[in-house]
């Protein structure tokens, strides 16, 4: 039993929540290459500028006193996605929109949002330097640590607060994202342009209140997916950029322009990764009493040492583009 | 010790193949499987036995921290690297060269990734974050010159001059060649395969090849470069490779002076560098001028100018690249297309 309750905070809970991250960042990623057909690199700074307007605005909660009996983080991140998706348009309209116009290919497009990353990088970097900040500073990271002695485990379960809040807020979006797309008038349109743009602008649809639309979701996502790891791990520049490429591999995955895709492909690369990096000998130790002594398990049995985490989620990005470009949910590709 | 563990490696593999071939002297069935098992299993003995003295041999550093290198002078090492950059290029292009353009381009970034990492933790063959240096100069070393009688300064000019003269003689050489190729029949047919690759498939050119052709053509140089890049720092770390420094910078290069011409490309190359090395000393004279300026109104001044300063280089350079792709998509020195 200790075993399984071993396994399950190893594996389940870390990559459950890796997991809803990667979700909620391809999401985005997915709708803008459905809607306006390129790969939006910036979608990272995306996520960790929302995690710093987050930050900034917990701590002027802080400094006015207001506390909460949740974590701060969660109380302002709503406020934190309206400024994003803000943002997020404002980019749009200053970078991507003129060469839109132009008629620019896809590939240019790719580059102006690698240009783009690099200055909000920059900018990030400029205010609030290249070090470390924590969302708790002020406040207590409570930790649950569900006692299951009950059931013969002699370690509890162990999750943080905001890993709840965490996995709850990502379903909850989910789900109105999923009402959205499949009720609303203009999710409708959404899905419509992301199917044929000029057929869903020839019956009427306006085109350029989707893009809008478009860019406020994916903003609002990206910020609450970086907010959200920011409240987990620690909040730094480099936050999100890092896992950029772990984030395009889920939605490739999952079929770009597929919105539910992009949520699976998320889950599948986050499990994937804690499960090529979990340490099988703890789950098997048990064997160890028949086992013979030459057979006897090694201290460590992971399927791939630690420092090639970030790895595994390229190397299944490779595998599926080699073997299936168009991804499981059968994506766009022309 | 390295060249060892691939000898043994050749022989492991020689004899898992010559036991998977055991049928045509006889052994069939059972006893076939359990000969091709033994077979792995030797090879695998006879390759760790060799691989684990020369790892450890590599990540301890005895002999002055300094392992292999064949003696021969760095120019050799620098083909070498151009060499070792084609194989790689020819698996990932092998890889990915099918895919269509934004998965090409994300595909490849995640396959440097991996190689990144490997690199990274792969102690037994580059020593990892450990690091190798000093990796020998092709021109005599400011040390060399002091022992001469120069000053310091002087022999530290003497050397970087007779560096960058050798580097100079190097991008000469394959601008001339390259401007050979592109004008010869060899650039015209790459042209055309860019331009219509089904109009050229239908003329006989095999366009899948030439795509890998120059793609690893590409890398052979790019691999050079890295060669050089690396004997003139003198030192190989792995960690200190990001795709923010190098990829993008080199993207960047190439849009600003304008793709598909070669003058453009260097003329790229040596204005994006200015604009890199200059953006940290402009911001740091900017950040002091508001700083006073705001220390006199009495907001305080700002801090930290020098890291923040080093922290607009990577801005300038984003903006750059998205003032380029507006305002002069073809790059400032455009291609010439010739008509008629």
């Amino acid at each position: 039993m200790t075993e399984l309750v071993f396994f399950t905070n190893q594996v389940i809970i870390s990559g459950l929540v890796l997991g809803c991250i990667y979700a909620l960042g391809a999401v985005g990623i997915t709708l803008i290459f459905g809607i306006l057909r390129f790969a939006h690199f910036a979608h990272s700074e995306l996520m960790t500028g929302g995690a710093f307007i987050a930050f900034l605005l917990a701590s002027a909660f802080a400094a006015w006193g207001i506390t909460t009996p949740i974590p701060t983080g969660f109380v302002v991140l709503p406020i934190a996605m309206v400024i994003t998706a803000i943002l997020s348009l404002g980019i749009d309209k200053g970078f991507y929109a003129p060469l839109r116009k132009r008629g620019a290919k896809p590939v240019t497009l790719l580059i102006a949002s690698i240009g783009v990353t690099l200055m909000v990088q920059g900018l990030i970097r400029l205010f609030f330097g290249a070090g470390s900040y924590s969302f708790f500073e002020t406040e207590t990271k409570d930790v649950f640590r569900i006692d299951l002695s009950a059931l013969g485990s002699t370690r509890p379960l162990v999750i943080t607060e905001p890993q709840v809040f965490m996995i709850v807020v990502t379903f909850v979006s989910v789900l109105a994202l999923h009402f959205f797309l499949t009720r609303s008038r203009l999710g409708k349109a959404m899905r419509a342009m992301a199917d044929n743009a000029d057929l869903a602008q020839v019956s009427g649809i306006n085109t350029a209140l989707v893009v809008r639309v478009t860019w406020i979701v994916a903003g609002a996502l990206a910020c609450m997916a970086g907010t959200m790891l920011a409240l987990d791990v620690t909040l730094k520049p480099d936050l999100a950029f890092n896992i950029i490429i772990p984030i395009f591999a889920a939605a490739i995955v999952g079929g770009l322009g597929q919105a539910y895709g992009a949520i699976a492909g998320g889950l599948l690369i986050g499990f994937a990764e804690s499960l090529a990096v979990f340490n099988w000998t703890m789950v098997l130790r048990p064997l160890n009493g028949v086992l013979p002594d030459w057979l006897q398990l090694p201290a460590t049995l992971a399927l791939v040492p630690t420092e090639y985490k970030l790895t595994v989620a390229f190397v299944i990005l490779v595998v599926v583009l080699l073997v299936r470009p168009t991804g499981i949910f059968k994506g766009a590709s022309s | 010790m390295l060249g060892r563990a691939l000898l043994a490696f050749a022989a492991g593999a020689a004899i898992v193949y010559g036991a998977r071939k055991a049928d045509r002297i006889g052994i069939t069935g059972r006893w076939k499987t359990v000969l091709t098992v033994f077979a792995w299993f030797v090879a695998y003995v006879l390759y760790r036995s060799q691989l684990d003295p020369a790892a450890a041999y590599i990540e301890s550093a005895v002999g002055g921290g300094w392992v292999g290198g064949l003696g021969g002078h760095p120019v050799l090492g620098w083909l070498f690297g151009g060499l070792l950059a084609a194989g790689i290029a020819y698996i990932v292009g092998k890889i990915s060269l099918g895919l269509r353009t934004d998965y090409l381009a994300i595909a490849t970034i995640g396959i440097s990734e991996i190689i990144r990492a490997l690199i990274k933790n792969m102690d037994w063959l580059t020593r990892g974050t450990l690091t190798v240096s000093p990796i020998p100069w092709p021109t005599p070393l400011p040390q060399s010159f002091q022992a001469g009688g120069m000053d310091n300064l002087s022999a530290l000019v003497a050397a970087r001059g007779g560096f960058l003269v050798l580097a100079l003689v190097v991008l000469g050489i394959v601008l001339w060649l390259i401007s050979r190729a592109y004008a010869g029949p060899w650039g015209r047919m790459m042209r055309s395969i860019r331009d219509n690759h089904i109009a050229s498939s239908s003329m006989g050119k095999n366009v899948k090849a030439r795509q890998l052709e120059i793609f690893i053509f590409g890398s052979v140089l790019m691999g050079i470069g890295g060669a050089m890049l690396v004997s003139f720092v003198q030192i190989f770390d792995p960690s200190s490779y990001q795709p923010i420094n190098h990829t993008f910078l080199i993207w960047v290069m190439v849009i600003v002076g304008g793709a598909g011409n070669n003058w453009g490309a260097l003329f790229g190359a040596v204005l994006i560098w200015l604009i890199w090395v200059i953006s940290e000393p402009l911001s740091k004279a900017v950040f002091e001028f508001v700083s006073m300026w705001s220390s006199n109104v009495g907001w305080g001044a700002i801090p930290e100018i020098e890291a923040r300063s080093a922290q607009m280089r990577v801005f300038v350079l984003g903006l750059v690249i998205t003032i380029a792709l507006r305002f002069a998509p073809k790059g400032l020195i455009p291609e010439v297309v010739k008509r008629g």
